[in-house]
């Protein structure tokens, strides 16, 4: 009976023992923590007053911090010479995994200055219309069946324009069925074969898109014109007469016959 | 003999190994080249045949992990393909075929599939997948989702195709013949689906 109760006492003791730890531990941690607040503030010259987040005022209701001071992802494309050598050395390992990464990175980096080389060439204005510089993108996947896509619109009140260039694309596939079957173009109202700058191609028109252009350029290559509140055809395909189609499948290395 | 036989498969194993290293080796060295005479897209094509190789023996190693038999029937080696496309749809494809005229087994692997966005999206609404007059259902293999599809819905014993997608790869197993149900979702575990995953991630 008295081990017992000695045990009991022992347990209690013990129990105090690590409470006051856990409370003393918390006092110095609240200190510590004023202590650094200080420092920094003696160092930054900040004031005693806690920083807020800033809300937008949209969520000015849930109080939960709007995302605006993040500096986003890094867009440098991947090296292509330091995802080559990685790639060799995967493979010699047997990692086959890592050596198939490495080597769809090392296309994107190819495909990355591939089309920011196109994005260059493409005009600044067309048809009096300035470019919007933000809307510029260039997408590269390594994968095959999505491929490299190269954007670019220009737009003012009244009209607009895009043009998007893909390489290696599913986006072929659809304007070359076309061409390849006459039949769905003659038999559609709003679609017709073309040739533009010596390049066969699809126009295409619905009253809320207005024209879209398709010229395949090449084995694996496309460019796809749209064109808005463009007064009829003729004007629709002068306006697709502003971009190098020549050129652009030169710099993509295709072939057209 | 005998000798001589295991001699000539040392041979060959190592010739072809050495080969597909070879091919590998000359592929990335001639995109390098490329890449730095700004040559850009002979480079992507260099590593496009590259990422070919790659491909293949991926599949060589996913062919070596198939079972030899599956319910009852052995593979049919002369039947076995891999193909590493560099380019259009699919990267990786592999091939395997099981049993004879009367009852088959075939898997195809298709990594870098453009199908597989459909599967996926069936598979996230099972409510719409099963179907009431029983030709299709999901179940789970090996604990992936996967959509089980019965060939002529009007029979109890039939033939049954078996879709399961993961990574970018869709792992297809067709049973052609008079197969049960149950007969296909042993078979199918008994399959190493999870390795199948890891050798294609």
């Amino acid at each position: 009976m008295l081990k017992l109760q000695l045990k009991g006492a022992v347990a209690l003791a013990l129990l105090c023992f690590l409470n006051y730890q856990t409370e003393a531990q918390a006092i110095l941690n609240k200190v510590k923590s004023a202590a650094k607040n200080k420092a920094a503030n003696a160092i930054f010259g900040d004031n005693d007053a806690p920083s807020t987040p800033s809300v937008s005022e949209g969520d000015e209701r849930s109080g939960r911090p709007m995302n605006n001071t993040s500096g986003g992802l890094i867009t440098t494309p991947p090296d292509v010479g330091k995802s080559i050598a990685t790639a060799e050395s995967s493979f010699s390992a047997k990692k086959y995994g890592e050596a198939r990464y490495a080597l769809q990175q090392a296309i994107v980096g190819i495909e990355m200055e591939m089309g920011n080389k196109v994005m260059e060439s493409l005009p600044e204005k067309v048809a009096g219309i300035a470019f919007v510089k933000e809307s510029d993108k260039v997408t590269s996947t390594g994968m095959a069946f999505v491929g490299l896509t190269i954007f670019r619109e220009y737009y003012n009140n009244d009209k607009a324009i895009d043009i998007t260039v893909a390489n290696n694309s599913s986006l072929l596939m659809s304007a070359n069925m076309y061409l390849a079957n006459p039949a769905y173009t003659s038999g559609q109202e709003n679609i017709k074969s073309v040739t533009v700058q010596g390049f066969k191609g699809v126009l295409e028109f619905s009253e809320y898109d207005g024209y879209k252009l398709s010229v395949p350029l090449g084995q694996t290559s496309i460019a796809i014109m749209k064109m808005v509140n463009f007064a009829d055809e003729s004007a629709a395909l002068k306006v697709s007469d502003a971009f190098d189609l020549a050129g652009i499948q030169k710099q993509l290395g295709d072939k057209i016959n | 003999m005998k000798k001589i036989y295991i001699l000539a498969l040392i041979v060959t194993v190592f010739g072809l190994t050495a080969s597909a290293q070879n091919d590998f080796t000359a592929s990335t060295a001639t995109a390098m080249n490329e890449y730095k005479a700004g040559n850009l897209e002979e480079a992507r094509f260099a590593l496009q045949q590259s990422l070919a190789e790659v491909d293949k023996e991926i599949g060589k190693e996913i062919l070596e992990i198939l079972p030899k038999s599956i319910a009852g029937f052995s593979f049919v080696e002369a039947n076995d393909n891999v193909s590493g496309n560099s380019s259009s749809f699919g990267g990786l494809f592999v091939h395997r075929d099981y049993g004879d005229t009367t009852k088959s087994v075939a898997i195809d692997l298709m990594d870098n599939s453009p199908m597989l966005a459909g599967i996926n999206s069936l598979l996230a609404m099972p409510m719409i997948m099963n179907s009431s007059d029983g030709s299709q259902k999901v179940v789970k293999v090996s604990g992936y989702k996967a959509l089980l599809q019965r060939k002529d819905a009007t029979q109890a014993v039939g033939g049954y195709t078996l879709q399961i997608p993961f990574n970018q790869s869709l792992f297809t197993v067709d049973f052609d013949g008079a197969f049960t149900e149950s007969e296909v979702t042993s078979a199918a575990n008994a399959m190493p689906i999870s390795e199948v995953a890891k050798l294609t991630y």
